[in-house]
């Protein structure tokens, strides 16, 4: 599935390229800011909701805002950049029963209770190069980029266990809270409203390694031990860009 | 569906499919050490069902006898309430004595205290299900009383051996 996506996106963007290069007007394009809000969807082992995979991260389609901005030094190239917020979300019930089920089955218990807490939040901050194809009212800006992303919670979870003798003690993956590296790729369709005013469609595919986990009270490494969370989003948004 | 930023905490819970288990005192309880098993004895003719489970410093033990029993693997379904003579439970828990770790009765399951139902068994396969509760009443040197209570017991398509002496 993850795969698909790329090429879904790859495959919009080849075209689309072609299109604009083949009509695209050769003029300087103006620098621009502007915010924009939308959708983070999880994709990849980020949204999955396995028990079994430890990459899994049981994420949520969440809110999503934030600034983005470019200046172009030459014509069509462009340094771009974005500060974008997102939320995916927290485990919900079913999300904590499977967990419990997994748990005790693992460690053969009697019985599991996972209570939950805490939800992904980041602030994402990436620079990179954008290129903008221009034809008529639309703008079409593609950019790749980097930076870092500040995690500021990821879900939280204690389990305790009841008839296993070497694992009394509630044990606990904690939230997460550090600062780590994120990679992006993006689309943005702008529609001028007026000289100095675009109407803005932005798709923006984000990746980061994400941070590491800490795992506190266990005896073991019995069952589901997650040491790293990586993020993996789609993230689509509207917004408004200003001309400079 | 958009999730908003709203901050939950979640609890799930899971309890063991094995298939012998029993809340003891609120806490689920299902044993890693099963015995299982029916006996014939051809002298007296009767037949013995006694099922057995350890774990965690925790046993239960159950035995039904039936009189005028035939030699065969069966077992008669029904209601048997424990009646401290053909229809017997034990609630153990380990203690440490004379330097070994040993189980001793906690309380006493009296008639009326407790009851077993078995309600199916495959003699071919040599399974058996059924259900049970019970209580056990100790009292300390202080005259304290204490009762355990046992509820929501269940064996499922448990496989036993049979054996005739």
């Amino acid at each position: 599935m993850y795969s698909n996506n790329i090429k879904r996106i790859f495959k919009s963007l080849i075209i689309a390229f072609i299109a604009f290069i083949a009509t695209s007007a050769n003029a300087q394009v103006k620098s621009y800011f502007g915010f924009f809000g939308g959708v983070s969807n999880p994709i990849s082992d980020f949204k999955r909701a396995d028990y079994y995979n430890n990459n899994s991260g049981f994420a949520k389609k969440g809110l999503t805002y934030g600034l983005d901005g470019a200046w172009y030094f030459r014509k069509n190239f462009a340094i771009g950049a974005s500060i974008t917020y997102q939320d995916n979300g927290e485990l919900n019930q079913a999300n904590a029963d499977s967990l419990a089920a997994g748990y005790t089955k693992s460690f053969s218990a009697d019985q599991a209770t996972v209570t939950a807490t805490k939800r992904y939040q980041t602030v994402n901050i990436l620079l990179g190069p954008q290129y903008t194809f221009e034809k008529g009212k639309f703008l079409l800006d593609l950019r790749a980029s980097a930076g870092i992303l500040k995690v500021f919670s990821t879900p939280e979870t204690n389990t305790l266990l009841s008839g296993v003798t070497n694992q009394t003690a509630i044990f606990y993956q904690k939230s997460s809270s550090s600062t780590v590296l994120g990679y992006s790729g993006t689309a943005a369709l702008r529609y001028r409203l007026s000289e100095n005013v675009f109407l803005t469609l932005r798709g923006a595919y984000l990746y980061s390694p994400g941070p590491s986990i800490t795992n506190e009270g266990r005896t073991t490494n019995l069952g589901r031990l997650v040491t790293k969370q990586p993020f993996n989003t789609l993230n689509t948004t509207i917004g408004l860009n200003f001309g400079l | 569906m958009i999730e908003g930023c709203k901050k939950d905490t979640i609890v799930g819970t899971s309890y063991t499919t094995k298939p012998f288990q029993a809340n003891i005192n609120g806490s689920v309880w299902a044993p890693d050490t099963i015995s299982n098993a029916i006996t014939y004895n051809s002298t007296n003719k009767t037949k013995t069902f006694t099922l057995e489970g350890t774990k965690a410093q925790k046993q239960i033990i159950m035995n039904i006898i039936l009189s005028n029993a035939s030699n065969t693997p069966g077992f008669t379904t029904g209601t048997y309430n424990v009646d401290a003579s053909s229809v017997l439970i034990n609630y153990n828990t380990q203690v440490y004595q004379n330097g070994q770790y040993v189980f001793q009765p906690h309380g006493t399951v009296a008639p009326g205290g407790g009851i077993i139902i078995v309600s199916s068994v495959d003699s071919v396969k040599k399974q058996i299900t059924g259900t049970f509760n019970f209580y056990s009443r100790s009292t300390d040197s202080n005259g304290d009383v204490t009762v355990d209570n046992i509820l929501g017991g269940e064996f499922t398509n448990l496989p036993y051996t049979f054996a005739s002496n």
